[in-house]
């Protein structure tokens, strides 16, 4: 008896698994509040350099591009936290901006470069962040 | 009346003969029919136990692994539906694809220093003009952007990776024909939308970009013709 029950609880389970993995990118495909329009391709680098870390950040508007952003942060981790430890804001009547930033790096902590980008167009602007994975000095 | 064991024992052998006497004969009964569920469920047993113990055992535990496997396919496949992620050379690449844009996050195990290079084009279209260039030697990445009366860009981009380095990346590829092809003996990213091209391949050192407002046979031409001085 307890091995029938096992065997429809697993049954449920497979079938669960099987039904949700089909439904999430259908869900997905009902969000459409975050598009890409005035904002070509944005980057975001984070690399160690002579005991420093360096981060930088560009952001590319598309034709008809009035003006953009770029404020970069490199964060540390702190616990489960994030925490900003240097920030640098750049922003130019151009189709291209870029901001370049560098502390000293302390051995053994993680660090991230976050960079949120802005660009406008017609006087609409579209912002959006671009984050780095985490990497231990 | 009292009825002891012995009373029992002599009159249970004939209400027994009596029992079967009123039974109609053998061939007289007819055949019982099973399902087919219990013979399947027969069949089953009987092959079971022509078996070895060992041999019952091995399938029994076959089966527990088929079904742990097919449940580990089962979520990896629904992980793949968003996250693709390869290996290729030096530089790993995680690929996340949303509705509205694609993340590409860049690494590297190459420990190997490689300074940035001199980029020159053999082929240009006609009318372009250097408006912006950028070379950051210590995030080692570099940029040019040309442009031509109409207001129709090139841009070249540059990435160098090293150990260390992370570096990611968001393209507009909302509604935009996304395909992989093989450029150079690298395999590239080609990314159409409307007028705009994207070309983004990995080489053994770095990630390059090549994107402009112009079909995706111009932009390959562009890219094929760059050449990268070594320092």
């Amino acid at each position: 008896m307890p091995k029938k029950v096992f065997k429809r609880f697993s049954s449920f389970v497979i079938s669960f698994i099987c039904i949700f993995s089909l439904a999430v990118p259908c869900l997905a495909a009902t969000d459409n509040s975050a598009r890409m329009t005035n904002i070509e391709s944005a980057k975001c680098t984070l690399t160690f350099e002579n005991g420093n870390v360096a981060a930088s950040a560009k952001v590319t508007g598309v034709s008809g591009t009035e003006k953009c952003k770029v404020a970069l942060y490199i964060q540390e981790r702190q616990g489960s936290r994030w925490v900003t430890v240097d920030t640098c804001t750049e922003e130019e009547d151009r189709f291209v901006v870029s901001a370049n930033s560098s502390i000293k790096a302390e051995k053994g902590t993680t660090y991230r470069a976050q960079a949120t980008v802005t660009v406008w167009v017609n006087g609409t602007s579209e912002s959006k962040t671009v984050t780095t994975q985490g990497e231990t000095a | 009346m009292k009825l002891s064991e012995e009373m029992l024992y002599e009159h249970a052998r004939k209400a027994e003969e009596l029992w079967l006497n009123s039974l109609p004969s053998d061939d007289k009964i007819p055949e019982h029919r099973f399902s087919n569920k219990f013979e399947r469920k027969m069949r089953k047993l009987i092959r079971s136990q022509r078996r070895s113990p060992g041999l019952n055992q091995f399938l029994s535990a076959s089966k527990r692994i088929a079904v742990i496997a097919l449940a580990i396919l089962t979520v990896s496949f629904s992980c793949l539906m968003c996250v693709e992620a390869y290996r290729e050379k030096f530089i790993e690449v995680i690929t996340e694809i949303f509705e509205e844009l694609t993340q590409f996050s860049f690494s590297s195990s190459r420990t190997e220093k490689t300074e940035l290079g001199e980029i020159t084009l053999e082929y240009l279209p006609d009318g372009m003009l250097e408006v912006y260039r950028e070379c950051n030697s210590k995030t080692h990445n570099q940029s040019i952007y040309f442009e031509d009366i109409e207001g129709r860009r090139i841009g070249i981009d540059q990435d160098i990776m090293v150990d260390g380095k992370q570096s990611t990346m968001i393209l507009d590829t909302e509604d935009a024909d996304v395909s992989m092809i093989d450029f150079n003996g690298y395999e590239a990213t080609l990314i159409v939308k409307g007028e705009h091209t994207i070309l983004m391949w990995e080489d053994d050192v770095s990630v390059i970009l090549v994107s402009g407002d112009f079909p995706p046979d111009e932009i390959i031409r562009v890219a094929s013709g760059i050449h990268v001085s070594e320092k």
